[in-house]
């Protein structure tokens, strides 16, 4: 019996948090075409509203859309695998639903005797998983290039994976500094270690632990950005040059999941910069870990509206910055942010020692 | 031998036969990115969380992602593969049969590993676990320090060797600007996939 609650209470969490992340990436779309309204003064998704209730505009996005998807005809070009040009949009959302596995969202759960961490799976590897993971996302935007059998998907997917596994080495490099401070690559520790406070008045997290850690945070969220292929890093799909790159011959439901994929990401780009660098569900000067179950809500309310603004902060910068070209993309990449990646790691741990004495 | 180890043992089988008998190179590769994930759940049932991230790391989502561009930028197709091999194919077939026999023999037999491998296997993630990132690190950085320095200054020469087969001088047009050079490029791809 203990048995199977405890293996039933895995697979609801589970179930909770992949409907969370998908939610999120839904209500993101939805963001993404407000704040395009606003700032870039586009007409159409400022207008979307019912019976003058201009939040009421999400019902158009989060229903009519998938309806619209779901009704398209799936076209399949001709003399191309079936099989091969279903598996690349699964293959491109399956990798970035599993990283949120390890994320923890919220202080641990205690009824009765029972702890439930609020996290769906502990890995003392969790930080190496979310990479592992992340490395695996190529594989959805290069097979769709290939099976497309389309010359624009084919250069869409070429840039694209050369740019992931460019920035990847960045996303990696960048957080050595910080993993070296926690001492552990298990995140439900490193979001314990971020309560309290640093010189007094500083919330204690990630960010604040080291003056280098600014730079740590810069570096990973520029690399975590360019690894969700959006704008200013959206050349892989660039309409002005590839109509629309890897996913051109990709349509109705299919193409939203390609869609659906980009937005999860966004969302678990914004979880692990708070998680790393901004104390993930602490909330600072109040410890709320000891608050029973009243804490572990709040903890996954401030996690979620942390997560949120991470999210529309992705969603702003990306209308608001042109595009890069293709060899700014891997100059930023290889010449600047790397370089900055090991001076930083370097700095960071002079300054581990240095407070060692 | 629980159950898990089973499911996953046949599906990894599956999925190494898949890698030899797809009659297209990308599908191949594809299988091959499979087995190597789920050789890497193997090691994650066996309680090397450590090693088996670094295989999905390195193995599926580095080196395969290369294997895979090569294939995608040669554009191989199937009758090439195989009219490339100039030995006799029933040698392949002896030599598979030799190699398979070795570990079976390997395997089965005691005292051949000096942790009982089958032990192992049966007792699962044990308490204090060698496979930890932190007690690999500390092997890697006091008593394997010169092996893991010497596979480093490995890496970079192959980098820069890679680099220098790969680097073009920027030559006039018309000038070995069309179809030979762009072969000589997907050769030097070729020694960066060897690499």
């Amino acid at each position: 019996m203990e048995e199977l609650i405890d293996v039933g209470l895995v697979v609801l969490k589970a179930a909770l948090v992949m409907g969370a992340v998908l939610k999120l990436a839904a209500l993101v779309t939805w963001v993404e075409r407000k704040a395009s309204a606003l700032i870039q003064n586009r007409v159409g998704a400022n207008r979307a509203a019912i019976l003058g209730f201009d939040l009421a505009g999400i019902v158009n996005t989060l229903i009519c859309d998938p309806v619209k998807a779901l009704t398209k005809e799936d076209f399949v070009p001709k003399g191309v695998s079936q099989f091969m040009h279903s598996l690349a949009p699964f293959m491109g959302i399956f990798p970035v639903i599993l990283s949120f596995a390890v994320i923890p969202f919220g202080p641990p759960l205690v009824i009765g005797d029972r702890i439930i961490p609020l996290q769906v799976a502990q890995l003392n590897i969790g930080v190496l998983y979310v990479l592992a993971m992340g490395s695996l996302a190529v594989y959805g935007t290069v097979l769709a290039g290939w099976v497309s059998n389309n010359k624009f998907s084919l250069l869409g997917s070429l840039r694209a994976s050369a740019q992931m596994i460019s920035y990847e080495i960045t996303l990696g490099l960048s957080i050595i500094g910080v993993l070296a401070l926690y001492q552990t690559l298990d995140f439900a520790e490193i979001v314990n270690q971020q309560s309290g406070t640093v010189l007094g008045f500083l919330p204690n997290w990630g960010i604040f632990m080291s003056p280098f850690n600014v730079i740590a945070f810069i570096v990973f969220f520029v690399s975590a950005m360019a690894e969700t292929k959006r704008a200013p890093f959206d050349l892989p799909e660039s309409e002005s040059e590839l109509v629309a790159g890897y996913f051109t011959e990709y349509s109705g439901m299919k193409f939203l999941l390609f869609w659906l994929g980009e937005f999860a990401e966004i969302v678990v780009a914004s979880a692990l910069v708070v998680v790393l660098f901004f104390g993930g569900w602490q909330l600072p000067w109040v410890d709320i870990s000891e608050w029973g179950w009243q804490g572990s809500l709040l903890g996954t309310m401030v996690f979620g509206a942390k997560v949120s603004f991470f999210c529309v902060l992705q969603v702003v910068i990306r209308w608001s910055v042109p595009r890069f070209r293709y060899d700014q993309l891997l100059d930023l990449c290889w010449k600047k942010m790397l370089p900055i990646a090991l001076v930083n790691l370097v700095l960071t741990v002079a300054f581990m020692l240095w407070m060692d004495g | 031998m629980t159950f898990a180890m089973m499911f996953f043992g046949l599906l990894t089988v599956v999925a190494a036969l898949g890698v030899v008998f797809a009659a297209k190179p990308l599908n191949s590769a594809l299988s091959l990115v499979a087995t190597l994930f789920l050789v890497a759940v193997h090691f994650a049932m066996l309680g090397a969380d450590f090693v088996a991230a670094l295989q999905v790391l390195i193995y599926a989502g580095a080196i395969m992602v290369l294997v895979i561009f090569v294939i995608m930028l040669l554009g191989l197709d199937e009758a090439s593969a195989v009219s490339k091999f100039k030995v006799p194919r029933y040698l392949a077939a002896v030599f598979c049969g030799v190699f398979l026999g070795l570990l079976v023999f390997a395997v089965s037999s005691e005292g051949i590993f000096p942790v009982g491998i089958m032990d192992s296997v049966a007792g699962g993630a044990s308490e204090s676990n060698p496979g930890s990132p932190r007690e690999v690190g500390m092997v890697l950085l006091t008593e394997f320090i010169f092996p893991f320095q010497l596979a480093a200054l490995l890496l970079l020469a192959a980098i820069v060797g890679a680099v220098l087969l790969a680097h073009e001088e920027k030559r006039p047009l018309g000038k070995g600007r069309g179809l030979s050079a762009m072969q000589q490029k997907n050769s030097s791809e070729e020694e960066l996939r060897e690499v």
